[in-house]
């Protein structure tokens, strides 16, 4: 397994390699200017090359960083390689002293070939980071995704070692092929072949449980003959469920609810949320699932030297934390844990009855504590929203020693973690779930 | 890590490739970097030239001979003065039946056939 130092250093030594070997291996130049030129279209396709690394799900590269922070970087990466393939036509006009290469439409087809592959960079960025403002359905994008990555994975290698002199050379041409073949090797088998080979050794669902309004608990159990994957309670799975009758097929990521001392079987609680998951109470018993699992980091069995942990959930935020909480009672943990829950009202608390026979029970020694925004009449409990305060109430004023396990929609976490911010608690001491890769 | 982390994770990197970027391009520039009539004679040989011009001679090939062409008042062909401009001129838009020599050459490489057409 590598190190998370080790994968950080090598990633921009790789991108980076290409530009290296052509400056020492390169017979001439055409000023410095111009060589930054084609040195960020080296890096800047190196890049995109490497993107199907960060976002294919391969165990050696997600373990040491958790999927979500991976597809972040891949964003990020994204971005940067659109500036460094924006940049590389301006350098090399200013490089040669002509605008001849920008404004001419007299170019050979391989320069427009390469004009067109940075407009699809442009347009793949754009679409990927402004997809919510854009009202972009997951799967439309993903679609688009799918299209434009390949294609210009395809037309950057056409338009490199057409117009590249450098990459003519025989070591410079076979490596570029062989980061070229590598890209198209991972693309394929990370939508193509494994999504098939996922989908032939298929899972069953066993039962459907509705929880709250609008929450479900779909339970999976694995291929005949087969166990339940290791996994730590937190992680995530993903699901394509086929359960015909003209529901959707799609892939979606969710949190496991169920304990990993479950060897049968697991569980993810599904809200209503979007198109697809507003769909989840027609799935049944027998439905089949493709199933690709585990990913996450967000687990407090990674973290065995903390023992106080406080855990602030909003909503269908609890999944994480449920799966957590059962580990603890079937391994008898002696962990103390703060529950602090925040729902509109108790009826949509999620879990509760068995948070509290948890509560009940010895293992592990929680208090859980439900906090109601709109709660009814005759509620005695908290009232409103998570907040310094209540964490003070509930936790002690001395915070030093605890880690706070922070899960909910995106509002709930902002105001958790800038309360927390304000008691002075450490980023160190804060763990969060940034379970939407959207945001 | 957090997210925060991966922020800077993301900052650091994309400036260290920059910054290898830049120093590479230089590096490239300064270790491959001729002086610009060793370029336009090396630029003279390889685009062709010597097909047409003797360097060594006045007399014509099939072009006229390059040799003393600055130290001439006119051009041979063109009559125009002898000036960098119109030698450029010629190169991009020439005088009868010369090849266009505009989209193969870039501005720089032009100077430097030029500054190799001084020592001529």
């Amino acid at each position: 397994m590598f190190s998370p130092l080790s994968l950080i250093l090598v990633y921009p030594l790789v991108v980076i390699l290409p530009a290296v070997l052509v400056s020492i291996l390169g017979t001439a130049t055409e000023g410095v200017v111009y060589e930054m030129g084609r040195n960020a279209a080296l890096a800047g396709v190196m890049i995109i090359l490497l993107q199907g690394f960060l976002a294919a799900r391969f165990k050696w590269v997600e373990r040491p960083f958790g999927l979500d922070i991976l597809v972040r970087f891949h964003k990020y990466m994204a971005a940067a390689a659109a500036v460094l393939l924006l940049l590389h036509p301006l350098l090399i006009a200013a490089g040669s002293g002509s605008l001849d290469l920008l404004i001419s439409l007299d170019q050979p087809w391989y320069i427009w070939l390469g004009k067109i592959t940075l407009f699809l960079v442009l347009a793949n960025v754009g679409v990927s980071l402004y997809q919510r403002k854009l009202n972009l359905k997951f799967e439309k994008w993903r679609l688009v995704h799918d299209i434009l990555g390949p294609a210009i994975i395809v037309f950057a290698f056409v338009h490199s070692i057409t117009v590249g002199k450098d990459l003519q050379q025989p070591l410079m041409l076979g490596l570029w092929s062989i980061f070229f073949v590598v890209a198209v090797v991972v693309f394929v088998w990370h939508r193509l072949v494994r999504p098939r080979l996922l989908q032939r050794n298929p899972w069953q669902v066993i039962d459907v449980q509705q929880e709250a309004p609008d929450v479900w608990t779909v339970k999976l159990e694995p291929p005949r003959g087969e166990q339940v994957f290791e996994y730590l309670p937190g992680q995530f799975q993903f699901i394509t469920f086929f359960r015909g009758r003209d529901l959707p097929v799609e892939e979606h990521h969710w949190t496991i609810s169920s304990s990993p001392a479950e060897k049968n079987f697991v569980t993810s609680t599904i809200k209503a949320l979007g198109d697809f998951t507003s769909t989840i109470d027609k799935t049944r018993a027998g439905d089949r699932a493709a199933v690709q699992a585990p990913f996450g980091r967000f687990s407090y069995v990674l973290h065995p030297e903390e023992r106080d942990l406080v855990f602030l959930a909003g909503g269908i935020g609890i999944t994480p934390l449920m799966s957590m909480l059962r580990h603890m009672r079937d391994v008898q943990s002696t962990h103390r844990v703060v529950l602090l829950y925040g729902n509109p009202n108790i009826e949509q608390a999620v879990f509760h009855s068995e948070i509290k026979e948890i509560e009940a029970g010895d293992h592990p020694d929680l208090k859980a504590v439900d906090v109601l925004s709109d709660p009814d009449d005759d509620w005695s409990g908290e009232s409103g929203f998570i907040d310094g305060e209540k964490i003070v109430r509930h936790c002690g004023r001395d915070l030093s020693g605890k880690t706070f396990y922070v899960c909910g929609p995106p509002p709930l976490v902002a105001a958790v973690v800038s309360a927390l911010d304000e008691l002075d608690i450490s980023h160190r001491q804060i763990r969060i779930e940034i379970f939407s890769f959207l945001d | 890590m957090r997210k925060v982390e991966l922020k800077y994770v993301t900052i650091v990197t994309v400036c260290f490739i920059a910054a290898a970027l830049i120093i590479m391009a230089g590096i490239r520039a300064w270790m491959t970097a001729e002086a610009p009539s060793a370029a336009g004679a090396r630029l003279f040989q390889q685009k062709g030239c010597t097909q047409c011009h003797f360097t060594e001679s006045d007399k014509t090939k099939v072009g006229p001979g390059l040799k003393g062409l600055f130290g001439r008042e006119k051009l041979p062909e063109s009559r125009r003065p002898v000036t960098s401009e119109n030698v450029r001129r010629q190169l991009v838009d020439p005088y009868e039946d010369m090849p266009v020599f505009k989209d193969d050459l870039t501005e720089a490489e032009r100077e430097s056939l030029i500054e190799y057409m001084k020592t001529l």
